[in-house]
């Protein structure tokens, strides 16, 4: 009982997790399977997205590029996950959510040149946006694949990853209450900077990166007064106390 | 009526008797015992799973199709080739061609049904003379063969082998799969639905309550028959575990995708998948 | 004493932040109740207030022993010997058993953080905890939150 709360590596949400992202043991962080026979399928589907959109033909292509006969594709309907259509989003989503990562681990990144922990998470947020541009025609039906009620615990899943990601290579080190509104705010940035790109028509989504830094630096402000009230609540504890033991003091 | 079995005498060694339903029972008996069990149902076989499940096993079947969702694809040039096992009566298999006729417009794929009881077979194709597959193409065959061996069909022949509640009432269940493995085409799917074990124990507690006392009763009164549904419950019984079966289908060769069964009504029914690489 | 508290708090925030486990979603709630405990009972007496260091010390003491016996064990994998294949019993199993440095280094942080704390508790104690009047209501009182919060602190 014990030792699953304390040392586990992540798990697939059903109830409350506890993620532990070892650093000796890397291979328990994988986002993706590489390996996998159907996180093959789809990472090649991923390519037909572009042309034909989150749909199961995407799959079909991806099985006959590989040379296998048709039934193979039965290995994909048939997990219990969901839709094959909900499958593709969600594997785009995990190999977003990887890209991300390799280009943080990058060394020449420009993403270390920045310092500030909010530049960060702005920067951060842009990318993943621009990882969106090839297949923007055809994430609004995406994203639908992710509110179906069936798939919605999947899909606040992977936001919340995302966002923890996001967080801690910006350099976050908050605890307590502070990581928590972190990244509710940083998720919420993000929904409404992805629906705010569905309908940008700007060249390059110059607006949906203006709105992505206004945002973020309203996350700043809010965080600031936070941490301001905090101190203000502890000072004012210590005051009182204070207060009591002078009064018994006195008798 | 089906033969209960004889006292197995002390000296016959552990490896020749095998299990039917709670009765121990010589290896060489038990496919002719089962074979008894469904001569005596085939012909109000539907009626006795509707009995037995309360009629779910319907939308078991349909799930099991729809999930599987096989089918020569619009585009493509070669017909997939599917066998059914243990399928007599063929309601699976005449579920999956009109499941591929109406999504994909596959008109092409073969069907073979196998199944080792002549009697169920016998039913299966009575059933088949009013479908539609019955046009002269000679798309549907019908096949009297042992799931263990499968002498009649060469490997690497097929494309998607399906059983559906048969493969607990074999004598030795890994012949059987490796004997899928070996005929079926590499990109071949393996799916079997059957029974398999509840994970929650108060609904298991209730569904134990009603398949051992409820289940044969009502064989008895319907179809009069209390031994064959008394023993269909305790086969239901020996069946391994979701995990268990896993392994075997990997021992077989297959590889099994992520989680590799789906389980149905709590685990009351599992699908479980294989494919050959 | 303080500074060995202060220590402990902030290795375990640094060890947080940097394996990426998600706190307690009622933090705030463990800091103001921490806060009024420590308060309340040095309000009624200095002996009180040691009385509730005891009570804290024994129940982390116990904490601590749990997550070395998990660590210790292998979780409880069994062990073979290589040339034999023979399975290891307890007593052969080295204590010092060679797992990745990131565990190992954690085995030895709780380590030290226990024998810290227990060094905590004999220190209040010879600072008179046992006077203190209500002391077995206080302490039984304390362990019995302290207790409920780890509890619930592992769940939510």
């Amino acid at each position: 009982m014990l030792k699953s709360r304390l040392i586990s590596v992540a798990r697939s949400s059903r109830g409350v997790t506890r993620s532990y992202h070892s650093v000796d043991h890397p291979t328990s962080n994988q986002i993706v399977n590489s390996k996998s026979v159907e996180s093959k399928i789809l990472t090649k589907a991923l390519d037909y997205i572009p042309k034909f959109g989150f749909e199961s033909i995407c799959i079909t292509q991806a099985i006959r590029d590989m040379g296998y006969a048709d039934s193979l594709e039965s290995s994909v309907t048939s997990n219990p996950i969901g839709t094959p259509e909900f499958q593709l989003m969600y594997h785009w989503l995990k190999v977003q959510r990887q890209n991300l990562e390799q280009l943080v681990v990058d060394p020449k990144s420009e993403f270390h040149q920045i310092r500030d922990e909010y530049d960060r998470v702005s920067y951060l947020i842009k990318k993943r946006l621009e990882f969106n541009v090839p297949i923007i025609n055809k994430l609004g039906k995406g994203l639908g694949q992710l509110v179906v009620p069936y798939n919605i615990n999947r899909g606040m899943e992977e936001l919340h990853n995302l966002s923890d990601d996001i967080s801690f290579y910006a350099g976050d080190r908050s605890n307590d209450f502070a990581w928590y509104s972190k990244r509710l705010s940083l998720s919420s940035v993000y929904v409404s900077s992805e629906l705010f790109m569905l309908q940008d028509s700007s060249p390059e989504f110059k607006k949906t990166m203006e709105f992505v830094d206004n945002k973020v630096q309203g996350i700043n402000d809010l965080g600031n007064a936070y941490n301001n009230v905090e101190q203000w609540g502890l000072f004012n504890a210590i005051t009182l106390v204070n207060l009591i033991k002078s009064q018994l003091l006195r008798g | 009526m089906p033969m209960l079995a004889r006292p197995v005498s002390s000296q016959t060694p552990d490896d020749e008797t095998t299990h039917f339903g709670y009765k121990t029972i010589k290896r060489e008996d038990k496919e002719k015992m089962v074979g008894g069990v469904f001569s005596s149902v085939a012909s109000n076989y539907d009626l006795m799973n509707d009995v037995m499940s309360m009629g779910v096993h319907r939308l078991w079947k349909n799930h099991f199709i729809n999930r599987l969702d096989a089918g020569m694809r619009p585009g493509s040039n070669r017909p997939l080739d599917f066998l059914d096992v243990a399928g007599g009566t063929g309601d699976i298999a005449f579920g999956l061609l009109e499941h591929a006729e109406k999504r994909f417009n596959d008109r092409a794929s073969t069907m073979t049904i196998a199944d080792i009881n002549p009697d169920m077979l016998r039913e299966g194709e009575l059933r088949y003379q009013s479908t539609k597959w019955n046009d002269g193409s000679d798309r549907v065959n019908f096949l009297v063969q042992n799931g263990e061996t499968m002498d009649q069909i060469e490997d690497n022949s097929k494309d998607v082998y399906t059983i559906a509640f048969g493969i607990r009432n074999f004598t030795n269940i890994q012949a059987g799969l490796d004997t899928a493995y070996r005929i079926l085409r590499p990109g071949g799917i393996f799916a079997c639905l059957e029974f398999s074990q509840v994970d929650n124990a108060a609904i298991d507690y209730i569904y134990q309550a009603y398949s051992f006392s409820l289940l044969p009763l009502m064989g008895q009164l319907i179809a009069n028959d209390r031994d064959s549904y008394q023993y269909l419950v305790e086969s239901i019984r020996k069946f391994p575990k979701q995990e268990e079966f896993k392994g075997m289908i990997e021992k077989a060769g297959f590889y099994v995708p992520e989680k590799g069964y789906e389980n149905l009504t709590f685990g009351v029914a599992s699908i479980h998948i294989g494919v050959k690489l | 004493m303080w500074e060995q508290e202060i220590h402990h708090h902030n290795t375990f925030n640094n060890l947080q932040s940097d394996r990426r486990v998600r706190p307690s979603l009622l933090t705030p709630l463990w800091k103001v109740g921490a806060f009024g405990m420590g308060a309340g009972t040095a309000l009624i007496s200095k002996e009180a207030a040691m009385a509730c260091t005891v009570a804290v010390e024994t129940v982390i003491g116990g904490h601590y022993n749990q997550q070395l016996r998990v660590l210790m064990n292998q979780y409880n994998i069994p062990i073979y010997d290589k040339e034999t294949g023979r399975k290891l019993t307890e007593k052969e199993i080295n204590r010092h058993i060679e797992t990745s440095p990131e565990l190992a280094l954690l085995k030895d942080t709780i380590s030290t953080f226990r024998d810290e704390e227990l060094e905590h508790l004999d220190t209040a104690l010879e600072h008179d905890a046992e006077k203190a009047v209500p002391y077995l209501l206080l302490t039984e009182l304390i362990k019995l939150a302290c207790k409920g919060a780890i509890w619930t602190a592992e769940r939510v």
